[in-house]
């Protein structure tokens, strides 16, 4: 209803300034007013093609450029239609009346048809036909064929006045057929503005039906119908402007908020949601801003401290210079990050946090502040206090243990001593004086002391690894292998075992340690043989940062099933009757090498000999 | 050889506070037969005593050998060593470290306190009574001692 009455509005109020105009008007200007208003039509024209023209590069709109080109072909030959008046100059063919209402005719069918044809173009219609080249030649081609068959054939162009002075059948049909077309197609607009929501183009709209009264009076009421002309194109040239310059314009603004203001969001949802507390403020420590988990953290909420010093807040007092040597630190490009500190809440207790301070860059990359993470590390604080108290429980405990052991085993020895050795001195002094019976029982008495004993005597030489370890020292492990063997001369010359050995290195080591190593694997080999006599080698070899010893022997092997619990404390694999032994012997090994940082582990094949290996690190300053 | 030294007892001071070894090496010195005087004291105090002569030890014969037991009550072995080797006179009598303890740095101790032997007491008795024969056939029979002042 609206659209309809302002419609009415205009047409009615152009139509009376045309209708004073021409009123009014002394007849000699009535020419020049024509002349100008004929060229004013024609610039609006021009000027509706040469916006869409030069916005078709930002806005792509083939809508808009195919209409732009319709007005050009109307102002060139609207153009031709004004200076074909019969006051202007003559141009190839004299002027005439018909003459130049042949050119106006013809330019608005033209711009009916085309205009019908717009209705049917939208912003990426036909791509490779509506684009500036195309349109433009097109533009020019038609007019051209216009304008030279007007000015060439006049013959061939129809009269405008019957003899009796009114309009011809002819020109009656053709505005009748204009005025349709024209109608029609603002009638389309109207349905694809209601399919689309293109709301601009219903300027189109009411430019198309002014344009229909502008023809229709023409003929009557020239001025009326020239100043409806022009309001129309005027119209028309709002819609254009209107979709192909303010609308991508709009769109691109509007694009760039949105993006704007989801990356503002991002960065908000970031800030505040942050575990850590987050802190900016400027170089002069005035807090710029306070994230969520800066007020559960210090206690202070973001009004409270915005626009204040940071240091004010939450910097113990006797913190301050450590503070500002962090922030110095930084701002000179140091990384400052996972620093430990303590920093004050608002309820007075302090705070375990760790910190990374880095600076605060704008778009120039200037400093222009420093931005705080901090993180609450009292938990963390906690877990290491109470690991470290576990760790010295158990060192503790552990110290405890050994000496237990260590004094235990120590203590228990001499009363054991006592049984065994007057246990022997009945059997020696009283065997065969007493029964059988009493022979045997002291026998019996006798070994199980012995064995006790025995195994009383290994505990401790374990324990006594540990305890009585000596630090580490450069050894000569080629001397220790020679301790060793000369230990076990006996069994050596018993056996008649022959040792070999690989060149051996230098290690940092307990050297007595290493001595009870090489001579409980050796002693091992010598005493696990076979009917062969013994022929063992100890091999050396680099592995990694390690020196890989290995004690080679041919004697009775063992089934790697076991080759775990041989290691275990008092684990033996044969009864006492077969071999001795208390079954320490590999266990103290065990330990030795461990206390070396090294490793121990064994490869046999029961028949097949035995290969012990151990590691020791090589020393340092040796190392490849 | 010294003959003449044959003919006398020897003396020998025993210092070792627990009955029990007092007796096995009583009996591993009957099996040795080793001829000899074996005076017992059970303390570190009393060994000074006898052997400075003091107290009820007025008439306490000087020993040709002290076999000194290292963990001993009141004064411990180790104090009394140092007494020992650190008088002018007492300092001659050699001094057999005997002890349980195979502990290496017992025995660097002991040596280090001028000890002129010290040996691991075995468990086994048979392997006991060798050592004090061997005690014995080193010191009186092999070994010179100084004449007696």
């Amino acid at each position: 209803m609206n659209l309809i009455l302002k419609l009415l509005a205009i047409i009615i109020g152009v139509f009376f300034a045309g209708y004073v105009h021409a009123a009014g008007i002394v007849s000699l200007l009535k020419d020049y007013i024509e002349l100008f208003a004929g060229i004013l039509m024609v610039f609006v024209a021009f000027s509706i093609f040469a916006m869409t023209w030069y916005a078709y590069g930002k806005s792509g709109d083939n809508h808009s450029l195919f209409l732009g080109a319709a007005f050009l072909i109307t102002g060139i030959l609207s153009l031709l239609h004004t200076f074909s008046a019969p006051f202007m100059p003559d141009f190839i063919i004299p002027n005439s009346i018909e003459k130049s209402t042949i050119f106006w005719g013809e330019s608005r069918l033209v711009l009916a048809l085309l205009f019908l044809a717009s209705v049917y173009i939208y912003k990426d219609t036909y791509p490779e036909l509506i684009n500036r080249p195309v349109l433009l030649a097109s533009a020019i081609v038609l007019s051209s064929i216009s304008i030279i068959s007007i000015l060439f054939y006049p013959a061939y162009l129809p009269s405008i006045y019957d003899p009796d002075g009114s309009l011809s059948t002819g020109m009656i049909l053709m505005l009748f057929i204009t005025t349709a077309i024209t109608l029609y197609a603002g009638y389309l607009y109207a349905l694809r503005i209601k399919k689309t929501g293109q709301k601009n183009l219903v300027f189109l709209i009411y430019g198309s039906v002014i344009i229909v009264f502008s023809n229709l009076i023409y003929f009557y009421y020239e001025f009326s119908g020239l100043f409806l002309m022009i309001t129309g194109f005027y119209f028309v040239h709002l819609a254009l402007y209107k979709s192909s310059v303010e609308l991508p314009y709009e769109k691109l603004a509007l694009a760039e908020e949105k993006l704007l203001h989801a990356a503002e969001e991002k960065y908000r949802n970031l800030f505040d949601h942050a575990n850590d507390a987050i802190i900016t403020s400027d170089l002069d420590d005035t807090i710029t801003s306070w994230n969520k988990s800066a007020e559960k953290i210090f206690g202070w909420s973001s009004q409270d401290v915005v626009g204040k010093k940071l240091s004010s807040f939450i910097v113990p007092p006797d913190l301050h210079a450590t503070r500002d040597r962090i922030v110095n630190d930084a701002i000179s490009g140091m990384v400052v990050s996972g620093i430990d500190a303590v920093c004050l809440r608002r309820d007075g207790k302090n705070v375990d946090v760790g910190l990374t301070v880095s600076q605060l860059r704008d778009a120039n990359l200037s400093i222009i502040g420093i931005s705080y993470i901090i993180r609450d590390i009292t938990e963390r604080k906690q877990a290491e206090a109470t690991l470290k108290k576990t760790m010295d429980e158990l060192v503790r405990s552990n110290t405890e243990l050994e000496q237990f052991a260590y004094i235990a085993s120590h203590d228990l020895q001499e009363p054991l001593r006592m049984v065994v050795s007057y246990m022997q001195l009945i059997e020696k002094r009283y065997k065969g004086k007493l029964d059988a019976d009493a022979d045997e029982f002291i026998d019996y008495a006798v070994d199980g002391a012995t064995r006790m004993q025995r195994l009383i005597s290994d505990l401790l030489a374990y324990s006594r690894v540990g305890i009585h370890g000596k630090p580490f020292e450069t050894t000569d492990c080629e001397a220790a292998f020679n301790h060793a063997v000369s230990n076990l001369e006996i069994a050596v010359e018993e056996s008649g075992a022959v040792i070999t050995h690989d060149p051996l290195p230098g290690v940092m080591a307990d050297s007595g340690q290493l001595v009870q190593l090489f001579q409980n694997l050796i002693g091992n080999a010598i005493k696990f043989r076979n009917e062969n006599s013994p022929k063992i080698h100890i091999g050396a070899s680099r592995k990694g940062g390690d020196w890989l010893f290995s004690v080679i022997d041919n004697g009775i092997g063992l089934d790697m099933q076991y080759a775990e619990r041989i290691f275990g404390i008092f684990q033996r694999l044969h009864g006492k009757k077969e071999y001795p032994g208390s079954g320490m012997g590999l266990a103290i090994c065990r330990k030795i090498v461990e206390r070396h940082s090294g490793r121990i582990w064994v490869e046999s094949e029961p028949g097949k000999g035995t290969i012990f290996y151990f590691t020791i690190p090589i020393k340092r300053g040796e190392e490849i | 050889m010294n003959n003449e030294k044959v003919l006398r007892h020897t003396e020998i001071l025993l210092v070792e506070d627990n009955p029990g070894d007092v007796r096995l090496t009583l009996e591993a010195f009957k099996e040795s037969k080793i001829r000899n005087n074996l005076h017992v004291v059970g303390d570190g105090v009393e060994a000074i005593e006898y052997l400075r002569k003091q107290g009820r030890y007025a008439d306490a014969a000087r020993p040709d050998l002290i076999l000194l037991d290292l963990n001993l009550p009141k004064k411990d072995g180790r104090e009394v060593l140092k007494e020992i080797k650190e008088d002018p006179i007492l300092k001659r009598i050699p001094v057999a470290v005997m002890t349980t303890s195979k502990a290496e740095e017992d025995i660097i101790k002991s040596y280090d306190l001028h000890a002129n032997c010290y040996i691991t007491k075995p468990i086994d008795l048979n392997q006991f009574i060798t050592v004090v024969k061997s005690l014995g056939n080193f010191w009186f029979s092999i070994v010179t001692l100084p004449l007696e002042e």
